[in-house]
């Protein structure tokens, strides 16, 4: 009997050659694991395109069921290509979701809200006030620029015309305090 | 579990803010799909982002914003409390229980400015120094948005506030402002 430990230990290709092999309930174990692992990143590629936590988790849903259904019925003839296949159907269902969800971005756009924000998943991994006390040990430039970026997604090229920086400038002192923040949240500064 | 030889934290951080080109874009999209580590690591700078607008718009971190950004503010429906005021000038100012941010909008003379400083002083003391503040010298203009938290917890006082520029040795104050603060009255 294969053990969750065991799949854990299998590489996706290998879980997908096992589930399109499978019949019946037999690679249940496979899928359910395929799709612990799939379904955060089709989550991720989702938020990065829609904006939208509810529209990402409508996209992964939608993905893995696609992608288990083409398995079971053996249409995957490589399952090497599985992330592929992956990436294109999330491609493809973003284009449906944008439509979808376009209305409901209006309206979150007309009423902010702090608590609205594309996030992995719903469990905060940082501390709040921590947070905000590293950014308050950073300096104003490092600090402003983090803001500025992450209030909005917005890119290094939007701020350093703002700025009168140029972008490389902007990204260096991006990543430098991003490195800073990251090691004062997992309180190694 | 997939090997993969992992992305560079800049990477990752480029392609969630959408800067990589079409290519890059499509590899590093593959690569975070087949390569779990990666997608971790991902989904913790999209963690650490979401954090650091939270410790923003709940009024708990002080930034120097530019107008643009001040603008966006106002129009995604945030309260804002602006203060405009004229280099050497003074306000009256407060900050109600709704209001979002409250931005002073400093009025200066920033051509041939490379370096500037902003200086917190009340009753003769230095508060606060925030050296080589962002800004744009052609908006003649340095957007302050101090953390509405603290700001909350004032009592009536002046604070005075300076634009020094510091791009070369010999400091000069650019521009002073006097912020004459009155504490919301409580009901």
């Amino acid at each position: 009997m294969t053990t969750v430990g065991d799949l854990a230990a299998l590489e996706d290709a290998e879980l997908a050659h096992r589930i399109a092999a499978g019949r019946g309930d037999r690679a249940c174990a496979e899928e359910a694991e395929l799709c612990r692992r799939l379904a955060p990143r089709a989550r991720l590629y989702g938020l990065r395109h829609l904006r939208d936590p509810h529209a990402a988790a409508d996209l992964a849903q939608q993905v893995m069921l696609m992608t288990l259904e083409r398995l079971r019925a053996g249409q995957l003839r490589d399952p090497a290509m599985l992330a592929s296949f992956v990436l294109g159907t999330c491609r493809m269902v973003v284009l449906d979701l944008r439509r979808t969800h376009a209305r409901r971005a209006r309206l979150l756009e007309t009423y902010a809200t702090d608590e609205e924000q594309a996030t992995p998943d719903d469990g905060d991994r940082f501390d709040h006030a921590r947070v905000a006390d590293c950014l308050s040990t950073l300096p104003v430039r490092e600090r402003s620029i983090l803001v500025m970026t992450f209030y909005a997604e917005r890119q290094a090229s939007e701020l350093a015309a703002e700025l009168g920086l140029t972008e490389a400038n902007v990204r260096v002192i991006r990543h430098r305090a991003l490195q800073r923040m990251r090691a004062c949240v997992e309180g190694k500064a | 579990m997939n090997a993969c030889a992992a992305l560079d934290p800049a990477t990752l951080v480029e392609y969630w803010l959408g800067e990589l080109d079409t290519a890059r874009e499509a590899d590093a999209e593959l690569h975070v799909l087949r390569c779990g580590a990666c997608a971790d690591r991902l989904a913790d700078v999209v963690r650490l982002g979401s954090a650091i607008r939270k410790a923003f718009v709940r009024g708990n971190v002080s930034a120097v914003l530019t107008p643009a950004f001040a603008r966006q503010l106002a129009a995604a429906g945030w309260r804002l409390r602006e203060y405009r005021v004229p280099a050497n000038g003074s306000v009256r100012c407060s900050v109600a229980p709704d209001d979002h941010f409250a931005l002073a909008r400093l009025q200066a003379p920033l051509a041939g400015v490379e370096r500037l400083d902003l200086v917190r002083i009340a009753g003769g003391k230095v508060l606060e120094r925030l050296a080589n503040v962002p800004f744009d010298r052609a908006s003649d203009e340095v957007v302050f948005a101090p953390a509405v938290t603290a700001l909350r917890t004032l009592h009536d006082e002046a604070i005075h506030v300076e634009l020094v520029d510091a791009s070369h040795d010999a400091e000069r104050v650019l521009a002073g402002y006097d912020f004459i603060h009155t504490a919301w009255p409580s009901k």
